[in-house]
């Protein structure tokens, strides 16, 4: 049976002190107050701003070693993809996080491709390019369009044991159906919250202000259970970070599934 | 809101190699193969992961498997181990729903439809059911829920050997476009090479063919092809177990008959009736049945299990005529006659749907016949043993 570890998608939010946080709680706090609820934790800032070894450093010790770090990939290998530098990009990304992969805290590397990433052949190209460059590194990807979830893109995510993210979204047209198909020797969950009504067209605070009900979380009980029996490692990140409701729904599953902070 | 995707299809990938290493873990890490290792021209029925990996697969003649993986395992298939494996994946899957298809070779087709509110999403449904699979008989299906069994069908090949994936309604469509057509049902071989010739590789490509195109392609059964690529299935889940399931046709002599060239032609008339069911629904049959009324009201059956899987009218008539011998044990005049195919099979290859693999002369001969009769009626072509009866 695999290592679960459940996290939030960020720990690093003002709106948090308080429903989250003590209040008065300073930033340079939060990782550590973060690391006595979870032992992981998906750093999102490094899609905005290319990380740096110092960064990863400061926060191995603000989290006192206790914190597995999964972490996304810069957008500039994702959504702004210049083909003439992105080979820089990636070295620059791989060096910062190179830091928490040599102290055996790196969870995954995750690339998130948004909808505008088609399944056609210049995209299949550099989609394997990149895999190839990164190929070092612990690799989950996410699709958020469609046109990916077919047998030739799992067999070749097999082949370089790169995970596909299972992730849980609100059910519109045009979005990932549905799939938990193993492709690499880790899985990646994400839960993004289910807001049919501001997903498209709406900022992220409101896409992402969702509360998921316990019978909502019992039913991915049962997934993950059957996801388990075929890993080593599971990580389970919510990304519906808007007023802390991803604290508590990360609190909630690990009771459902009988674990405490450590498991 | 928009309905529920209901149809479920559970698969176990390789299922006599899955059913090998439930029973003994050990194998789990072994390249080994399921095949009747003392027959001649043997080949291989199932692969475990560990021997696909070496370039293994199901149809391979063993021989060949054993040149290429030095000391191989090969194992006798488990017939027994098979049926009871199938057995309980119906009785727990029984527990959530009545409407259960029950196919050989570890596939389990569901009918979920109104069930949500005791068991929850159909999804999450689906998932629990194939979660207690695994708990009780150590068996790990890959899962779809879909709108209906084509499409649930394709997905458990797409994510096999093992996952979940759910299809909403309304983008079955979309979702199979871009898999690799090779996963359609019904493809074997033989239209894979006509697919590899023409460039067509996705199952989207296919869909997107005009009827004259798909016609001029893949000929008569061009149409058959497109539409199935689109997703189109209207075929229900057929409660009952597969080698439950039985074809049956009854036949009222005007007057009773005592003449055994008579009785024999209007048995050859219905086999040819039933045989031709039985081909159209890509199965087999394990055993011939003959019921017998008699003038006087007196019934006598008599059913024989057959040594191989029957297809052919030629040799199902064959079979029944020796049943008919059994069951007609009075000299009394018969009034009329069932005949029952029963212990139906999927065959044991994978049936080209839409491009008949290279038959022997006797399947080439068959599949004609049966196309004359579909395009023209029962009466165009028929067995001259069957012309007393008409």
């Amino acid at each position: 049976m695999a290592t679960i570890l459940i996290g939030t998608s960020g720990y690093s939010y003002t709106e948090w002190v308080g429903p989250v946080y003590p209040p008065g709680t300073s930033q340079g706090e939060y990782l550590n107050l973060y690391a006595q609820m979870f032992s992981t934790v998906e750093l999102n800032f490094s899609y905005y701003r290319m990380p740096t070894a110092d960064q990863m450093t400061r926060l191995l010790d603000q989290s006192g070693t206790q914190v597995m770090f999964s972490i996304k990939a810069n957008e500039s290998l994702t959504h702004t993809i210049d083909p003439d530098t992105w080979k820089q990009q990636a070295n620059a990304f791989m060096s910062a996080v190179e830091v928490l992969a040599g102290h055996d805290k790196l969870g995954a590397v995750l690339l998130q491709f948004p909808y505008s990433f088609h399944y056609d052949p210049d995209r299949r190209r550099y989609l394997d390019a990149v895999l190839r460059h990164m190929g070092s590194l612990p690799l989950a990807i996410e699709f958020r369009n469609a046109q990916w979830y077919n047998n030739r893109t799992f067999q070749a995510l097999r082949e370089r044991n790169v995970a596909l993210a299972s992730i849980d979204l609100p059910a519109l047209k045009g979005l990932p159906p549905v799939v938990d198909a193993k492709t690499a020797d880790i899985a990646y969950i994400r839960l993004h919250g289910r807001n049919e009504e501001t997903w498209w067209g709406s900022d992220a605070a409101a896409r992402y202000d969702y509360l998921y009900s316990k019978h909502e979380l019992e039913t991915w009980v049962e997934r993950i259970r059957a996801i388990a029996q075929q890993v080593t490692m599971i990580f389970i990140y919510f990304n519906n970070h808007r007023r802390g409701q991803a604290v508590a729904n990360a609190k909630t599953l690990l009771q459902l599934l009988g674990k405490d902070r450590d498991s | 809101m928009m309905p529920q995707s209901s149809i479920v299809h559970l698969n176990i990938t390789d299922f006599a190699a899955a059913i090998a290493i439930a029973k003994d873990r050990s194998l789990a890490d072994v390249p080994f193969v399921v095949a009747k290792a003392g027959a001649a021209r043997a080949i291989v029925l199932a692969v475990s992961n560990k021997a696909r990996e070496e370039g293994i697969y199901s149809g391979l003649p063993l021989t060949h498997a054993q040149r290429m993986v030095k000391n191989l395992k090969v194992l006798s298939p488990d017939p027994r181990a098979y049926t009871i494996a199938h057995r309980s994946m119906e009785e727990i899957a029984s527990t959530y729903t009545p409407t259960i298809q029950n196919d050989s070779g570890g596939h389990l087709y569901l009918d979920l439809a109104g069930t949500s509110s005791l068991f929850g999403p159909h999804i999450d449904c689906a998932i629990h059911i194939r979660n207690e699979i695994n708990r009780r008989i150590g068996l790990t299906p890959s899962v779809a829920v879909a709108a209906n069994k084509l499409v649930a069908k394709i997905a458990t090949r797409a994510i096999r050997p093992a996952g979940i994936v759910g299809i909403r309604s309304g983008e079955e469509a979309d979702f199979i476009a871009p898999q690799d057509a090779l996963l359609l049902p019904g493809v074997g071989p033989a239209m894979a090479k006509i697919l590899s010739v023409t460039g067509l590789r996705e199952i989207g490509e296919l869909a997107a063919l005009q009827d004259h195109e798909a016609l001029a392609l893949f000929g008569k059964k061009g149409l058959v092809l497109r539409d199935s690529a689109k997703g189109i299935d209207c075929s229900k889940v057929s409660a009952g177990n597969l080698s439950q399931r039985k074809i049956r046709r009854t036949v009222d002599f005007s007057e009773p008959l005592l003449d055994q060239t008579a009785i024999q032609a209007a048995l050859a008339t219905t086999i040819e009736d039933v045989g031709l069911e039985m081909r159209q629904s890509k199965l087999e049959a394990g055993s011939v049945g003959i019921n017998i009324l008699y003038a006087d009201g007196v019934q006598t059956a008599c059913q024989e299990k057959c040594f191989r899987p029957l297809q052919f009218d030629t040799e199902l008539v064959e079979a029944a005529c020796n049943v008919l011998c059994r069951a007609a044990t009075r000299r009394v005049r018969i009034r009329g006659l069932a005949v029952t195919l029963a212990d139906l099979d999927a065959p044991s290859r994978q049936a080209d749907l839409f491009t008949p693999e290279k038959l022997e002369r006797i399947g080439r001969l068959q599949v004609a016949v049966d196309r004359s009769r579909l395009q023209f009626g029962p009466e165009a072509i028929t067995l001259a043993c069957s012309l007393f009866h008409a």
